[in-house]
C-alpha cells in the first residue's frame, strides 16, 4: 500500500490550489488505484470525475462535410450527366441518320457492329419480319426498333456516366479515409510524446 | 493556414476543445458544431497570423469559449443540474454495490461541477481536465493569473465542502 500520509499532505495542497500540474497527476494517479484508506475514499468520486471527462472524445469527425458542399457535389454531378446528355444526343442523332439513310438489308450487320449483339439481332428480326410482311408494317418496326436501340443506347450512356461519378466519389472518399488515417497517426505520435 | 501547423498543433487537440465546448454547453451535439466551427476558423486563419502566434492550443480554447458561449446565449439553454442544498456524501463502506454507489456518487460530482459558476467551471475544467498551466488559463479565458487562481480555489472549496460539510 502506498503510504498515505504525503497523500494527505498533498490533498490539503491541493484543495488550497497551490498543487502543480506533476502533483494532481500524483493524485489522479493515487485515487485510480485500489489502496485508498478508508477516510480517504470519500474524495475517491472528484478524482473518477476528473478522470472520466478526461476520457471524453468527440464521437463526430471534426471535419466533414457541410450540407452546400453535398450540394455543389450533387449539382456537378447533374451537370456532368447534362454533357454527357448532350453530347451523346449530337452523337446518336447523327447515329440514327446515317442509318436511316442505308437500305433495310445492311442495318442489321452495320448496328450489329456498333451496338451490341443484341441489338443486332433486333434489327435482323425486323429486317426478317419486313420482308415477310407489307411495307407500311416493316416501316412501323422498323422505327419501333430504332426508338428501342435509342432508348437502350441512352441507358448505356447514362449508367456509363453514373460510373464515371461513381468511380470519382469512391477515389474522393478513399483519399479521404487515407487523409483521416494519417491525421490520426499523427495525433498517436503527439500523444506518445505527450506520454513518453 | 499552413497544413503542417494545422496537423501539428490543431488537430490532435481537438477532444479537448470539444470537452471544453461540452463543459460549457452542456450539449454534445452543439459542443460538435462548436469544434468544427472552430477548425474551420482556424484552418481559414491567414498564414501572416500563422508566424504570430504563441499558443494555439490557447488561442484554440478562447474561440471555443466564445463560440460556446455565443451559442449558449443565444439558446438561453445553459444546463445545470442543481443538487439539493445541504446534500452531501456519506462515506460508504466497502460492499459488493461499491461500485454502483460509486458510479452515482461520480455522477454527483460532476453535476456539482457543472452547478459552478461559470469561470470557476471553466477554470477547473482547464485545470484539473485539460492539465493546462496558468499561464495558459489565463490566455485561454482572458484573465489575470490571480483571477485564476482565485477562481480555481474557490470551485474546489466549493466541491470539497460539498463533499465534505465540516469543511
Amino acid at each position: 500500500m502506498i503510504d498515505p500520509q504525503p497523500i494527505r499532505a498533498l490533498l490539503e495542497k491541493y484543495w488550497a490550489a497551490e498543487t502543480t500540474i506533476e502533483e494532481d497527476r500524483q493524485l489522479k494517479n493515487f485515487f485510480a488505484s485500489n489502496d485508498i484508506p478508508e477516510d480517504l475514499q470519500l474524495y475517491s468520486p472528484f478524482f473518477q470525475a476528473l478522470r472520466e471527462e478526461q476520457q471524453v472524445r468527440m464521437a463526430r469527425a471534426a471535419v466533414k462535410y457541410r450540407p452546400y458542399r453535398i450540394f455543389l457535389t450533387a449539382a456537378a454531378s447533374i451537370i456532368l450527366l447534362l454533357a454527357v446528355g448532350i453530347g451523346w444526343k449530337m452523337t446518336f442523332t447523327a447515329k440514327t441518320t446515317a442509318i436511316s439513310l442505308q437500305p433495310v438489308g445492311q442495318v442489321p450487320a452495320q448496328v450489329a457492329i456498333e451496338q451490341d449483339l443484341h441489338s443486332g439481332l433486333m434489327l435482323a428480326q425486323v429486317s426478317t419480319e419486313e420482308k415477310k410482311c407489307p411495307a407500311k408494317t416493316g416501316s412501323k418496326m422498323r422505327k419501333k426498333t430504332t426508338e428501342k436501340l435509342e432508348a437502350q443506347y441512352a441507358m448505356e450512356e447514362i449508367k456509363a456516366a453514373l460510373s464515371l461519378v461513381s468511380s470519382k466519389i469512391k477515389k474522393g472518399r478513399l483519399a479521404a479515409a487515407k487523409g483521416a488515417d494519417h491525421l490520426e497517426n499523427i495525433d498517436r505520435v503527439f500523444k506518445k510524446k505527450a506520454t513518453g | 493556414m499552413n497544413w503542417v501547423i494545422f496537423q501539428a498543433y490543431i488537430y490532435p487537440i481537438r477532444h479537448k476543445l470539444y470537452r471544453f465546448a461540452l463543459k460549457i454547453t452542456g450539449d454534445r451535439h452543439d459542443a460538435e458544431d462548436i469544434v468544427q466551427d472552430v477548425m474551420e476558423k482556424v484552418w481559414k486563419n491567414s498564414a501572416e497570423s500563422d508566424h504570430n502566434m504563441i499558443n494555439w492550443e490557447a488561442w484554440c480554447m478562447t474561440l471555443t469559449k466564445n463560440q460556446s458561449l455565443d451559442k449558449t446565449r443565444s439558446l438561453s439553454k445553459r444546463r445545470t443540474l442543481p443538487l439539493a442544498e445541504n446534500e452531501a456524501f456519506e462515506s460508504t463502506s466497502p460492499s459488493l454495490i461499491r461500485e454502483i454507489e460509486m458510479q452515482d456518487l461520480t455522477t454527483r460530482v460532476k453535476q456539482m461541477m457543472q452547478d459552478l459558476p461559470e469561470k470557476q467551471r471553466l477554470v477547473m475544467h482547464l485545470r484539473d481536465v485539460e492539465e493546462l498551466s496558468y499561464e495558459e488559463i489565463t490566455q485561454a479565458l482572458g484573465l489575470s493569473l490571480d483571477q485564476v487562481k482565485v477562481n480555481l480555489f474557490r470551485a474546489r472549496k466549493y466541491i470539497r465542502e460539498k463533499m465534505v460539510p465540516e469543511h
